[in-house]
């Protein structure tokens, strides 16, 4: 009984002793790890925004695919489109997608944010200049989803990365629709 | 003496690289090294990992009874996996999210239990911290040989660190053109592992005469 | 439909060893004799699910509710190492031929990357509780799959010559990848385009 003891209580001691280390270290990091999420995603807002300036967000949007909305106002106050942090899936699992909209559901701009896509394949719709393809589209054109509705030069670009495209323009697409809904309020 | 304990330093290098001669580790070998970064941000990771719980394992060894000595070393170990993780998400969060699942797998890293069982409880702190810094820059060089041969043959760049104006990537001319995209891959990584530890085998028996 | 997409996920798309590199450490090291590695399978599948289940519990139920995220490590680890010591007691309890034929490998389930992996998988693709499960089930069905080919082909090997250096270790990684090449045919494009 006494040799159990003797054990339990170690392990239980080192256990407690690694427990505590690590709320300590927690307590550094974690703020700062936090502020560094909130940069990526204060960044990708600006990024998107098309010149326009950042008004109400709303998190509560009742759709699993979309997880913040945030509008966009014109010089005199109006809403003039939204903001939208989607999430998609990709090749490698679930992504992030920040895309910008006019209130006609039309696609300003938008970034890959959180991904597990393939480095040299599916990351590369990291770059800004992926997004282009899918700018001017989702308002009076469809978003393009399959790989025969883009240009040549775009559907060269994206071989090998074909599941990637699609996730990212679903996602997008997806976005024109629920922003058609919002019906410019 | 001295020769001894440089002795203890030194064998993780080549003679019992944990890699490629006593086979430990393997999984984030293959799973990190599409980037030369990737492969040396796990490397340094594992020999904080490992250094520490070397000396801790060491300092405790007469403390910790013979039953619960494996789930010892486990707290032990997972409590340093999980400060590299939390330091590393707050001050390095690029090489953190292209870690991804490895970094806490370090965990269950052959090579950290094994030098533990192996080596820490029966040796003093000192050869412990030797063994520990030999083993860990052993695995280091072998996963940046590996993650250096993959990616610039398999993607024609080298992927450092960015700093000041210098995006981080450099592109090797003929290769980023040609790639051979198979060694990104799982496939291609099994296989370099397969030639490469034939060509040390090779070189092994060559040296036995 | 979405148990249908993870199992084909975890067997065949995302298999651990040939797509994951989790499990390496037995897969380079299997016997070449088939029905340990069909037992070492088994073992393991049933490790998986079953932890799949408890660190899924440990996870919602105990660590996000009192802000100890950060324990998840620690945590998984120690349930997984008390999970194997049990299924240990029990197998030598009631199978004392297959304790005997799995032999040390038995314990080191703890330490296979698999183990972990797929209970650190399931938080992070924020699958629910059956999901897990059934996740850990699948993992461990497309690593017994490849522990099982595997060790069919060095069977066969051990009846052709090999050249000296490449005796072992070495051939069984290249057979790794061709595997792991023919098994780039299920890719994740393939599953879309089956299930739409």
């Amino acid at each position: 009984m006494r040799q159990f003891a003797r054990v339990g209580i170690t392990l239980s001691l080192i256990a407690a002793i690694a427990a505590t280390a690590l709320a300590m270290v927690n307590a550094v990091t974690a703020p700062k790890i936090a502020a560094y999420e909130l940069q990526v995603i204060q960044n990708a807002l600006t990024e998107v925004s098309g010149g326009f300036a950042l008004g109400d967000s709303n998190t509560e949007t009742g759709d699993t695919s979309v997880s913040a909305v945030h509008a966009l106002n014109d010089t005199d106050g109006s809403v003039a489109g939204y903001i939208l942090q989607l999430n998609g899936v990709g090749y490698g699992g679930s992504m992030t997608i920040m895309a910008s909209y006019l209130v006609t559901g039309e696609v300003i701009d938008a970034r890959l944010l959180a991904n597990a896509e393939t480095p040299g394949l599916g990351k590369k719709a990291e770059v800004p200049a992926y997004m282009e393809k899918f700018q001017g589209t989702g308002g009076d054109t469809a978003v393009p989803q399959k790989k025969d509705a883009l240009e040549k030069s775009d559907a060269d670009s994206i071989s090998g990365a074909t599941v990637t495209f699609s996730g990212v323009a679903k996602s997008i697409a997806y976005g024109s629709d629920f922003v058609k809904s919002l019906g410019g309020k | 003496m001295a020769t001894e304990r440089m002795q203890v330093l030194t064998k993780g290098f080549f003679k019992e690289n944990p890699v490629f001669i006593i086979m430990l580790g393997l999984c984030p070998t293959l799973g990190v090294t599409t980037q030369v970064i990737n492969g040396i941000g796990m490397g340094l990771s594992v020999i904080f990992v490992l250094v520490f719980s070397n000396i801790f394992i060491s300092m405790l060894k007469n403390i910790i009874p013979n039953s619960v000595r494996i789930p010892s070393y486990i707290v032990i170990i997972a409590a340093f996996v999980t400060i590299v993780e939390m330091v590393m998400h707050a001050f390095a969060p690029s090489i953190y999210k292209a870690l991804g699942i490895f970094l806490p797998l370090i965990v269950v890293n052959c090579i950290i239990l094994g030098r533990a069982e192996a080596f820490a409880n029966k040796n003093t702190v000192l050869d412990s911290f030797l063994d520990g810094v030999g083993m860990g820059v052993g695995f280091t060089m072998a996963l940046t040989l590996i993650a250096f041969i993959r990616e610039v043959f398999g993607a024609g760049t080298i992927t450092l660190v960015p700093m000041g104006g210098f995006d981080g990537v450099i592109e090797i001319p003929l290769f980023y053109t040609y790639p051979v995209r198979v060694l990104t891959l799982a496939a291609g990584a099994l296989l370099l592992m397969g030639y490469l530890k034939a060509f040390f085998e090779w070189n092994a028996n060559r040296k036995r005469g | 439909m979405a148990y249908v997409a993870i199992f084909i996920t975890y067997i065949f798309i995302n298999n651990f060893i040939l797509t994951q590199f989790l499990g390496l450490c037995p897969f380079i090291g299997v016997s070449k004799n088939s029905e340990s590695a069909i037992g070492m399978g088994m073992a393991v599948t049933f490790v998986m699910g079953i932890a799949s289940i408890i660190t899924w519990l440990v996870y919602n139920l105990l660590l996000l509710p009192l802000d100890l995220a950060y324990l998840q490590t620690l945590s998984f680890i120690l349930v997984i190492a008390a999970l194997v010591q049990f299924v240990e007691m029990i197998i030598q309890k009631n199978s004392p031929a297959l304790y005997q034929a799995l032999g040390i490998f038995l314990p080191l389930i703890t330490t296979n990357c698999a183990v972990l992996g797929i209970a650190i998988m399931n938080i992070t693709e924020g699958y629910n509780l059956m999901e897990s499960f059934s996740a850990g089930i699948a993992a461990g069905i497309g690593f017994t799959l490849a522990l099982v080919l595997m060790s069919n082909i060095r069977e066969r090997m051990d009846l052709h010559p090999v050249r000296k250096a490449f005796k072992g270790v070495p051939i069984a990684f290249i057979s790794g990848g061709l595997m792991a090449l023919a098994f780039m045919a299920f890719d994740k494009a393939l599953l879309t385009n089956l299930l739409g």
